[in-house]
């Protein structure tokens, strides 16, 4: 086995690289060498790492992985997912997706208009919780993906828009 | 006497679970309803009997009175119990329970709709001698005027808009030179927001601390006390760590409090399980905040202390029996924690998805109340409670180290949930101290983080491995496929499989 990925552990990217046969592993996570042991049953795993063992659940949900380690419970996902943002910062993306599960109260634009920085896009509601959903940056709106009364999920695309 | 023998519970998740362990353990046949969304609910497995009642959205199911009494009528059921929420105060819902012919579990509708009215609430409280906020009347928007009220209610004071609502006019003034400006601002405020200039003056109280009496009543016109609850640790109002007794709270405040509880709930001719709140100043003063008529999210600490079951006496009540008790004697200390769906790091953002394993504490001296199970879907629907977590210890201190052993038993895989937040606060040195207020969090935990953990590299690995397997794979190269994988050697992988309930070690 040759598996070379770079996951988010609770939100923090990681690079693993696992390499040899099951009987013979060696992972490298974020380049550290480490001799790797696995044994599974179901959605529990024994797992040896340097001179630790323990044990862990692992449950996968579409692009989520759960792992659940003595007590500690780690939200894990492909670094490459559009859907790991949420902490903040890093690259615009003209795709405006969903912070949240919601129902959709109003869509503020509509295709063609110009917003600035900061311009509400669409306000979401769940549990009685308003958000608004703005722009990242002076841009065209290119698409809209919703209309009021809409359940969306998190992650889904709300609103495309084309930067200045 | 009424009967009670049949009990509709208005209401789902934890609390209807609750509930309906009481009425097995009295004897009592229990009707769960339910929407759409909740045909599977463990409320509605537990129950003897269940009715549906509408779609998944609150307002056309657990909201609609005619169709609640319906479920009970076509039941059989002569008792609604509407638990917490929803119905729960609704003026309304307990007169049209009433002269259905049914028992409603709660105050008569006449202390329901009394103590809903803020205005009319504080005039009473003040006619029984229970202490409120001092505050003036509507004042001229002068600094003369507002620097004379200021000097007899003591500073600080806020400047508050008569027509106000959501802080807006609200000025915090802590010296009389701050007032000119003060009183100008809010009163522009005050018109650009509400169009309508009126401000008034009230006493300001500083990282209060949140104060709750327990009080019962039954039908012959006696009213006990059943001690106090602190619930100073909110974050946006929303209580997440409740505790009894309060570490602020020594035998003469306690005996203040608790009288001004009983007096408060007999001014409203109160019947069965009450809770008076009220904010606590750092000079041991208390004021009226309101009260809840209703059976509170936080019971289960009482119960630990009184060794009573507050579901049980609530029944008593209805049935119009005699309370059973006088002065409980309280042992020992107890500790909830509340387990949300929600997001501590990104705003307490509410969070969705399917519960796909869960891990419930348990030992001596843990209590798990909870309204879901493996395979439970988590949606925007309702309330996020998921579960509530309570530990009991001969001393304070030993509650709180049971209750960080308990949350860290409390795993929960498939939702984001505040259990990492919870175990914070509960490991803060002010918390281990007693030292708690209502700003406990903004102060004490702003810009939290989800730890790092021990084993984020074990984690790590198997994202890894279980991102690489079938179901990510689709799509990408065949030379990957050709490679031998884990699953092929581990059995295959299952996406999004958890384990069956019970089933599951964490």
């Amino acid at each position: 086995m040759s598996i070379r990925k770079t996951v988010t552990v609770d939100g923090a990217a990681r690079t693993v690289a696992i390499d040899g046969r099951d009987d013979a592993l060696s992972a490298r996570v974020d380049d550290i060498a480490l001799a790797l042991g696995l044994r599974r049953d179901g959605t529990a795993w024994t797992v040896t790492l340097a001179d630790r063992t323990v044990t862990a659940t692992v449950v996968r949900d579409r692009d989520t992985v759960w792992i659940a380690i003595d007590g500690e419970i780690h939200r894990c996902t492909a670094a490459d997912d559009a859907r790991t943002g949420g902490a903040g910062g890093g690259v615009r993306s003209p795709k405006v997706i969903a912070p949240m599960p919601g129902k959709v109260l109003a869509v503020r634009v509509e295709v063609g208009q110009k917003v600035t920085a900061g311009d509400p896009l669409v306000v979401l509601e769940a549990m009685k919780m308003e958000t608004i959903v703005s722009a990242d940056g002076d841009a065209t709106v290119k698409e809209v993906h919703v209309t009021i009364g809409a359940m969306i999920e998190p992650g889904q695309v709300l609103i495309v828009l084309e930067f200045a | 006497m009424p009967t009670v023998r049949k009990i509709l519970i208005a209401n789902r998740g934890e609390i209807a679970v609750r509930i309906i362990r009481t009425c097995r353990a009295m004897g009592v046949t229990s009707v769960a309803v339910h929407s759409e969304a909740d045909v599977d609910a463990p409320h509605v497995r537990l129950a003897d009997e269940a009715v549906a009642i509408g779609p998944a959205p609150a307002r056309e199911s657990y909201l609609v009175v005619e169709k609640l009494i319906a479920a009970a009528r076509q039941s059989g059921a002569d008792a609604i119990h509407p638990g917490y929420g929803f119905l729960a105060e609704n003026a309304r819902f307990a007169a049209a329970v009433n002269d259905a012919g049914l028992t409603f579990i709660g105050p008569p509708p006449s202390a329901i709709a009394t103590m809903g009215d803020k205005v009319a609430a504080r005039t009473l409280m003040e006619k029984a001698g229970v202490p409120v906020v001092p505050a003036t009347a509507v004042l001229a928007p002068d600094a003369d005027t507002f620097a004379k009220a200021a000097a007899d209610l003591g500073y600080p004071v806020v400047i508050k808009a008569a027509a106000g609502g959501g802080g807006k006019g609200m000025r915090i003034v802590r010296r009389v030179e701050e007032l000119p400006e003060a009183v100008a601002g809010a009163a522009r405020e005050a018109t650009s927001a509400f169009g309508d200039g009126r401000i008034y003056l009230e006493r300001y109280l500083e990282r209060p601390r949140h104060i709750e009496v327990q009080v019962f009543a039954d039908t012959h016109g006696k009213v006990v006390h059943l001690g106090e609850r602190e619930c100073s640790i909110q974050r946006r109002h929303q209580k997440i760590i409740e505790e009894s007794p309060s570490p602020a709270v020594d035998a003469t405040l306690r005996a203040a409090m608790t009288d001004a509880g009983i007096r408060a709930a007999a001014a409203v001719d109160y019947v069965g399980a009450g809770t008076i709140e009220f904010l606590l100043d750092d000079q041991g003063r208390f004021y009226f905040l309101e009260m809840n008529t209703r059976l509170q999210v936080e019971h289960p600490v009482t119960e630990w202390i009184t060794g009573l079951d507050l579901v049980r006496e609530q029944i008593l009540v209805a049935r119009g029996e005699p309370l059973s008790f006088d002065a409980v004697p309280a042992r020992g200390h107890a500790i909830e924690c509340r387990l949300y769906s929600e997001d501590p790091a990104h705003g307490f953002l509410p969070a969705t998805g399917t519960v796909h394993a869960l891990g419930e504490p348990s030992g001596a001296w843990v209590r798990f109340d909870s309204g879901i199970a493996a395979g439970s879907r988590i949606g925007v629907e309702y309330d996020p409670l998921l579960a509530k977590i309570s530990t009991f210890g001969a001393t304070r201190e030993e509650a709180r180290t049971r209750m960080v052993a308990a949350l860290r038993e409390t795993v929960l895989l498939g939702v984001v949930t505040n259990r990492d937040y919870l175990m914070a606060v509960l490991a803060h040195p002010a918390f281990a101290s007693g030292a708690t207020h209502t700003q406990f969090l903004a102060e004490h935990l702003p810009g939290w983080a989800p730890p790092v953990g021990r084993h984020g590299d074990v984690a790590a690995v198997l994202a890894a491995l279980a991102l690489t397997g079938p179901a990510a794979r689709r799509g990408e190269g065949a030379q990957e496929a050709a490679l031998p994988s884990p699953w092929e050697a581990l059995g295959p992988w299952r996406p999004g499989m958890g384990p069956r309930p019970g089933g599951a070690k964490l």
